[in-house]
């Protein structure tokens, strides 16, 4: 008897302008997204504690620029894709990456960056099968932006701290709209959680 | 996909150009010492600043991996040997993007003189000897910054394993046994050097850098590196550096008013 190989998995990106409930909307995906009986698991933003350990020394600091937090972005989401992602594709897994690399780009588009420059930047990650953007409900647009709750929360509390042409919420709303279009043109597919 | 280099929203073509072509005229020079471990760089750094500063220069110094932003996530995950060649490359190309928003860009603006000691280009030559590739990382650096003069110090692998290996072990990603296997430091520096040297050996032709023979006496090279120096010619700002200042002001909106 031989061992076969597992079928390779399947990787869905789920990505958000406003993250507070990023995470259990990863899990509510992964619930429809899995085969029956499939495993599955999600990987989160800031597994690899890059964005935990800067934020207990950023202040004493001189604040970065989105083009410095999307670099430590990327290097957080190689850590993923090597130790979390691509092991459980390689074992059949689904694994739902939220947020993947769209979120990170649109973040970088509203901070005004190269659309080349910042698709250049994710050239190392493999495509999804699937993408979604959680469409935020308006609790969660009202909601005051915390820092930690996600990326774009983090990066746009410390561009912030460089210049009030940055503010939070604004830069928000910007990706917001970027958002929008893409699940517009059907670049992303929407997902409401309620 | 576009690839419109970024503008400050805030300023119009016009203002841009203006503001950069203002800058060109107040601005320091930017003096990069690029070569590998062991071919006397931080010696000629010292005697080069110390000599410029005489010439009237007001001269600062930024090192390699130094950003108090960044340095503290590397130096982690270094002493647990936990990067791929992937992840050491980012946080490289991070610590000098901050460095370069917060310390290079700010004292050229005001008129100082920045010698880099190591650039962009060891990044480059590291993660190149690392297996990465060239292209993807020279477009992550960009838009460049390019200096108006790099020196480039070259010896051959054994003599840089000479230097380095008389003041001790390299330590495990100095002597890129994250790549190359061996479990001997100094085997695995001989062979990882000999790669980057070879990278550095390109990236000098490439990008025509003043070379220094860092085999010959320490003061036979300074004698070098000051003719060189007064030979060399300013890299203007408009021609070569305008997308890498427009993206500094975007990323930094006031910094041009400090």
């Amino acid at each position: 008897m031989t061992d076969s190989a597992p079928a390779p998995g399947r990787l869905v990106a789920l990505e958000a302008s406003h993250s507070a409930d990023l995470r259990s909307a990863a899990r509510h995906l992964l619930h429809i997204c899995r085969a029956p009986k499939g495993r599955g698991g999600c990987s989160y933003w800031d597994a690899s504690s890059i964005f935990h350990e800067l934020s207990a020394h950023a202040k004493q600091c001189d604040p970065p620029s989105a083009k410095t937090l999307l670099i430590l972005y990327a290097a957080d989401l190689a850590f993923r894709l090597r130790w979390e992602i691509e092991p459980a594709l390689a074992e059949g897994y689904t694994v739902v990456a939220a947020p993947y690399t769209r979120t990170a780009v649109l973040a970088g588009k509203a901070a005004g960056l190269s659309s080349k420059w910042l698709s250049d930047l994710f050239e190392f990650a493999p495509a999804p099968k699937a993408s979604f953007w959680l469409e935020p409900g308006r609790a969660a647009l009202a909601a005051k932006p915390r820092a930690m709750s996600g990326f774009p929360e983090f990066c746009f509390s410390q561009t912030e701290r460089i210049s009030a042409r940055f503010d939070r919420r604004e830069m928000l709303e910007t990706l917001h709209e970027l958002f929008k279009k893409d699940a517009h043109t059907g670049r992303l597919r929407r997902l409401r959680v309620r | 996909m576009s690839s419109k280099p970024a503008r400050p929203a805030h300023l119009t073509p016009g203002e841009l150009k203006k503001i950069i072509a203002e800058l060109e005229q107040r601005r320091g020079l930017l003096i990069a010492f690029e070569g590998p471990d062991g071919a006397g760089k931080t010696t000629q750094r010292k005697l080069f600043r110390t000599w410029l500063k005489g010439e009237g220069h007001d001269a600062v110094t930024t090192k390699w991996n130094s950003s108090e932003l960044v340095k503290p996530l590397t130096r982690t995950r270094k002493s647990i040997r936990v990067l791929s060649p992937l992840e050491y490359c980012l946080f490289h190309a991070a610590d000098y993007r901050h460095r370069l928003e917060t310390e290079i860009l700010p004292a050229l603006c005001k008129g100082k003189t920045v010698i880099a000691d190591r650039y962009l280009f060891t990044g480059l030559a590291r993660d190149a000897a690392r297996g990465l590739d060239f292209h993807w990382v020279l477009r992550l650096y960009g838009p460049i910054l390019w200096p108006d003069v790099v020196f480039h110090f070259a010896v051959t692998p054994g003599t840089s394993a000479k230097r380095v290996l008389a003041g001790g072990v390299p330590s495990y990603y100095e002597a890129g046994q994250d790549v190359t296997g061996i479990s001997d430091p100094a085997a695995s520096y001989e062979q990882f050097m000999g790669r980057v040297i070879q990278e550095y050996a390109a990236l000098a032709l490439i990008f025509r850098f003043s070379t220094v023979d860092a085999e010959k006496s320490i003061y036979e090279q300074h004698r070098a590196i000051r003719r060189l120096f007064q030979e060399g010619e300013r890299r203007s700002w408009q021609e070569y550096n305008a997308r890498a200042v427009a993206e500094y002001l975007m990323c930094r909106p006031e910094a041009h008013n400090d």
